[in-house]
Formats: structure tokens, C-alpha cells, sequence
């Protein structure tokens, strides 16, 4: 093995440098697999484990499934089943302000408003009623809302709009 | 405003991605990673413009990027350290025709690789006849042949 010349040497080397850039990319690889996983299980919102999440209130009589990770300009759903013989439920104003509902699905009765908060009126049946509601978030960051029904107490929701 | 946090996050995010490819990745470019690297690029046109498709918008988000690029380039400058983190080092990959395997490993380059660089810019055959090869820091690969080998 011929002897090395440190003088003879191309370049100035900094192989401490270079080493700390190697762990750095290392880390960085990892980092990107978590981020992918995590993405994978719902975290970042459109679809995934995590994404949706789903409430019943104390009685039962409600239900709601909606998605906790949203991203702002995306397409999200929520989705209400009420009970037989529920047929009012009522969103808070806030679902409106920080949403644009793109489609509400069956067209209620009727709608009205009142103390900040819309009531949605629906034809009795006999079976449970399902309505779906199409959302676009505007707002960022956490963002809470209420889903009322007279006399009982409301649900509270909470979900995380990305940007 | 919006645009230019969107530009910078896009910017930032590519930096770090780009950062922890490493060298290899990108200046070797296969045409797989060109088709790779359009498709990066599509992708990351929709976030930078969202549904604003207006040319002002345009405007900011370009003047942004090249803003951050240069503010980046003056701070580069002023901290080397940072500099030569971010831009990599050049590091010595071939000794007087020895390879060095643990280096060569985690650059994942190897030997062949060398060979090849060898081949295309010195017309070189065998890995003795090699006194230097250095991994550049664009992942080029510069070959200083023995003297009276080329």
C-alpha cells in the first residue's frame, strides 16, 4: 500500500463534516419513512385509519361520522344518522362560517336559523335517517364545532384543518 | 401573503428532501429519475398556485422563490459551515488505486461506478491506474489518473 501524502492530496478534506452529513441523511431517511407512514395511517387526513372518527351521543340517538384531519380546499364529509323518530338536529353556525357545504344530502324539510345555530328539519320515517353533508374547510388549524338537538345536550366535535 | 408562505414551505421542504436524497440521487440522473423529477415538479405546482391560477400570483410565488434562493446563497457566504453543510462536501473515494469500501458504502456508489467515471472521462480500464477519484459535491465523479496511464 503506498504511504499517503497529506500534501499530495486532490482536495481539502473534512471527513468530520462529511460523516455528520451521513447521520444527517440517515435521520433524514427515517424521518421520511415515519412521515410517510403516518400519512399512511391518517394523520394528514384523506383517508387512513386516523383520519375519520366517529361519535355517538350519550343516548344514541345520534350519530355522527366525520373526519378529524381535514385539509383546507379539500373536499370533506360528515355524515349525520339520526335515530327513528329524531327529526330536527342542529349545526352550529360555525359549520357554515369555517365550511363552505358544497352539498347537504337529503335536502331537508326545512331550514331554519336561530341563536346561531341551523335547524335542519327532516320528513319522519321509520327507519334511521341519514344525511351527508359535503364540506370544504376554509378555516386553519383546530377547529371546533356543535352538532344541537333540542333538549339534549350538544355534541361536541373538534377537527384539525391542514393547510 | 398566502402565496408566499406557500412558496416558502414548497421551498424549505424540497431543500431538506433534496438534502437527505443525497448527491447520488439526482446528478447521475437515470431517465427514471427525470421522469421522477417532473412528476415532483407537478405535484408541487399545485400547492405552490392552489386554485389561484392568476399571473399575479404567479409573480409572488416566483419572486419568492428566487428571493429565498438568494437569501440563502448570502448565508451560504456568510456561515461556510452552514454552506458546505447544505452543499455537501467533495470527499475522497479512490487512494492511489485503493477503493475505499466504507466510504464508497455510504456514498452508495460503487466500484463500478468509479470505473464507469473512470471510462467516460479519462478512458481509464482498471482501478489501479487510478491515483484519485473524488466524489464532487454537484455527485460527479472526478478521476485523476497516475501519471503516464493516460
Amino acid at each position: 500500500m503506498p504511504p499517503r501524502l497529506e500534501k499530495s492530496l486532490p482536495i481539502r478534506e473534512e471527513l468530520g463534516l462529511q460523516r455528520w452529513i451521513w447521520r444527517c441523511e440517515r435521520l433524514g431517511w427515517v424521518l421520511l419513512g415515519l412521515f410517510v407512514a403516518l400519512a399512511l395511517a391518517g394523520l394528514f387526513a384523506s383517508g387512513g385509519l386516523w383520519a375519520t372518527a366517529t361519535r355517538v351521543s350519550d343516548d344514541g340517538q345520534l350519530r355522527v361520522e366525520y373526519e378529524r384531519f381535514q385539509r383546507r380546499g379539500a373536499p370533506a364529509t360528515l355524515i349525520l344518522e339520526l335515530a327513528p323518530g329524531l327529526t330536527r338536529v342542529g349545526l352550529d353556525e360555525r359549520l357554515v362560517a369555517d365550511w363552505t357545504v358544497e352539498a347537504l344530502y337529503p335536502q331537508p324539510l326545512r331550514m331554519t336559523s336561530s341563536d346561531g345555530v341551523l335547524w335542519l328539519d327532516l320528513v319522519p320515517g321509520k327507519g334511521p335517517s341519514r344525511l351527508h353533508l359535503a364540506l370544504r374547510p376554509d378555516r386553519l388549524g383546530t377547529v371546533d364545532w356543535r352538532i344541537l338537538r333540542s333538549g339534549q345536550p350538544p355534541l361536541e366535535l373538534s377537527a384539525f384543518v391542514y393547510p | 401573503m398566502e402565496s408566499v408562505l406557500r412558496a416558502a414551505a414548497i421551498y424549505a421542504f424540497l431543500l431538506v428532501l433534496f438534502r437527505i436524497t443525497g448527491r447520488r440521487a439526482l446528478s447521475e440522473i437515470t431517465t427514471f429519475d427525470f421522469v421522477l423529477l417532473l412528476v415532483i415538479g407537478e405535484a408541487t405546482q399545485q400547492a405552490l398556485l392552489g386554485d389561484d391560477f392568476s399571473v399575479i400570483n404567479a409573480f409572488v410565488v416566483i419572486a419568492t422563490l428566487v428571493l429565498i434562493d438568494i437569501l440563502l446563497s448570502l448565508f451560504k457566504e456568510r456561515s461556510p459551515k452552514v454552506g458546505r453543510f447544505l452543499d455537501g462536501v467533495p470527499l475522497i473515494v479512490v487512494e492511489y488505486g485503493r477503493p475505499l469500501t466504507e466510504r464508497l458504502r455510504k456514498a452508495r456508489l460503487t466500484e463500478e461506478d468509479i470505473l464507469e467515471a473512470a471510462r467516460q472521462s479519462q478512458g481509464l480500464e482498471r482501478l489501479e491506474q487510478i491515483r484519485f477519484a473524488v466524489l464532487e459535491k454537484n455527485g460527479q465523479i472526478s478521476v485523476i489518473p497516475e501519471p503516464g496511464e493516460k
